[in-house]
């Protein structure tokens, strides 16, 4: 059997002990490019952490150094997810990115994220986290408002069909707490507000590039100069889906491996 | 509460974390909690890692740790069959517990197929002594003997809904408007026919193999916590197997039974989830001790046994 290249770690202060899986590049092929997986949140974290298991090892075979982390408050991570806001989640993606350039000694950093973690490496790219090399945006959340709405909606129809009667402060969002801050923050963003270059070259992922808020999105990134390219997904929204029958969407991680190396 | 994060089994292929109490652990007992289906080893609504720091405030080692191609841990390369490897992970996890942090025994414990495996392993391994177990299913019935009794749970749990569901204009409105799963109803009425028809030697043989297991895991000093979600269907499943769940062999001594009421298989509501912790945290009291004195003590005290009675 080959050697294990995963290592499980914690990293950060005492306070703030965040968890972290390094996947080690094969040797031989290592390059100078190391990747920062940003996941989504509450039950879209869990549907997809096998696909980006699936990612990060197909990056690594590939020679790329990966760190896929829990946000404070999240995961295996210290904290509750009440004490996580915007600005944490920002810090954190940050402190992952220069985790992972100590461990790997990587120049370049690229991020990818899936749903609300692909605009939060958006956010974290635009402002905190300079000289961004590559940033893959899967089905980003354009919008914070739509998306709350959409989860207490779906919320809301689980607890009717299955008949569940939650108390009077129970409103949540699918059994996870989420701050008011983070509420806040979340119903104040929109990505086509942000006016710095997150990065040098983009790719959306997206099963509908038609809608107002990704075109939004795709000109304004063009206005600052971005090498920007938008690719229609194939096949179901794996996020959404019962945890036992998701399957990994292979078709997707290969257009992430192709434009990797195609950008360089 | 400090949490590691460890490599461990064959070739550190097991990814787990172990979460330790604030000072030294006040049992030589540790808890393992196992893959809820195929969740990571956070579990569903991260109640793992809620449980885990919950029982390490109290005192004990908690691993929780993902079975081989789950989570982050490894694919195995060999050709053991599934239910083999997922034995040997589960072993190898006690096998680390007991050379790394000096743990004696173990209480196994897991939601749905994590308490199906902690079920069989807590029949086949001395050392566990303790499992909670949450919607245990059919508790294995299925994968070690083939016997299925999954649609007579499935049309028992069809009914139960139905007939807890009251009769509103909305719900007749919506049963003749063509919106009804109608194949899901008509299942169950075939289902129920054929079993009075015919009778049914699978719900007899899952209930001869739950009452077996569970008696002899009792004798020899296990402790058990059956708890189900109202509305999931593991409860109907032990409703149809044994007529009632008054009627788990064993219920009052060393096998506790508690029902989350209004709680669903996922634990979707909050309240849901603080019953659960609560009701685990009461529980563990048990294991403030060492799997020696907990032998004895089983043997020798009626009047704890008998004060657990709801």
């Amino acid at each position: 059997m080959s050697a294990r290249r995963v290592r499980p770690f914690y990293f950060g202060p005492p306070s703030r002990r965040i968890f972290a899986c390094y996947h080690e590049p094969l040797p031989g092929v290592a390059r100078d490019l190391g990747v920062v997986l940003c996941y989504p949140m509450g039950d879209e974290y869990l549907l997809s952490h096998r696909t980006f298991r699936r990612l990060a090892t197909q990056l690594s075979q590939n020679g790329f150094a990966v760190l896929k982390f829990d946000y404070y408050g999240c995961g295996d991570s210290a904290g509750d997810p009440e004490e996580s806001n915007v600005a944490t989640c920002i810090e954190d993606i940050a402190a992952a990115a220069s985790e992972l350039q100590r461990r790997h000694g990587c120049r370049k950093i690229g991020f990818v994220g899936l749903r609300l973690g692909a605009t939060l490496c958006y956010v974290a790219s635009a402002s905190v986290q300079r000289d961004v090399y590559a940033l893959i945006l899967w089905e980003p959340v354009v919008q914070g408002g739509p998306y709350l709405d959409d989860l207490e909606a779906s919320y809301a129809k689980r607890v009717r069909d299955l008949q569940l009667t939650p108390g009077v402060n129970e409103g949540n969002y699918f059994g996870y707490p989420v701050s008011q801050r983070m509420q806040t923050d979340l119903r104040q963003l929109d990505l086509r507000n942000f006016r710095a270059k997150p990065a040098e070259n983009v790719l959306i992922l997206t099963y509908d590039d038609e809608t107002p808020p990704t075109r939004g999105l795709v000109s304004g990134l063009e206005r600052e100069g971005v090498t920007c390219r938008c690719d229609r997904v194939v096949g179901s929204r794996f996020w959404v889906q019962d945890v036992n029958r998701v399957l990994v969407p292979k078709p997707t991680i290969d257009s992430i491996l192709h434009w990797i190396f195609e950008i360089g | 509460m400090r949490e590691e994060a460890v490599c461990l089994g064959e070739n550190g292929s097991l990814v787990g974390v172990v979460t330790l109490p604030p000072a030294k652990p006040k049992s030589d007992i540790a808890f393992v909690l196992l893959n809820a289906g195929l969740i990571h080893r956070v579990g569903p609504k991260r109640l793992y890692v809620r449980l885990a720091r919950a029982l390490a405030s109290l005192g004990f080692i908690v691993l929780r740790f993902d079975l081989s191609g789950l989570g982050d841990s490894d694919y195995r390369r060999d050709d053991l069959p599934e239910e083999e490897s997922v034995r040997r992970d589960v072993r190898q996890a006690m096998d680390f517990l007991n050379q790394e942090k000096d743990v004696k025994g173990f209480v196994l414990m897991g939601i749905c197929a994590g308490s199906v495996i902690s079920f069989i392993l807590a029949s086949e391994d001395p050392r566990v002594v303790g499992a909670g177990l949450i919607d245990p299913a059919d508790f294995g019935a299925s994968v070690l003997l083939g016997i299925s009794a999954s649609k007579e749970t499935e049309a028992s749990h069809y009914f139960r809904t139905v007939s807890s569901t009251p009769l509103t204009m909305k719900r007749i409105l919506r049963f003749s408007s063509g919106r009804s799963n109608y194949s899901r109803a008509f299942a169950s009425l075939w289902t129920r026919f054929r079993r009075l028809v015919r009778g049914d030697r699978s719900v007899t043989a899952a209930g001869e193999f739950v009452s077996t297991r569970i008696r002899s895991l009792t004798q020899r000093g296990t402790r058990l916590l059956l708890m189900y979600t109202e509305r999931g269907d593991s409860l109907d499943f032990v409703r149809l197997v044994l007529g009632h769940e008054r009627n788990i062999p064993g219920l009052g001594g060393l096998l506790s039974l508690r029902v989350i009421i209004g709680a669903d298989h996922d634990f979707t509501l909050p309240s849901a989830q603080e019953e659960l912790l609560a009701i685990v945290k009461e529980w563990s009291s048990h294991f403030f001790q060492t799997p020696e004195t907990l032998a004895i003590g089983e043997r020798g005290t009626t009047a704890i046994l008998s004060s657990e009675k709801d």
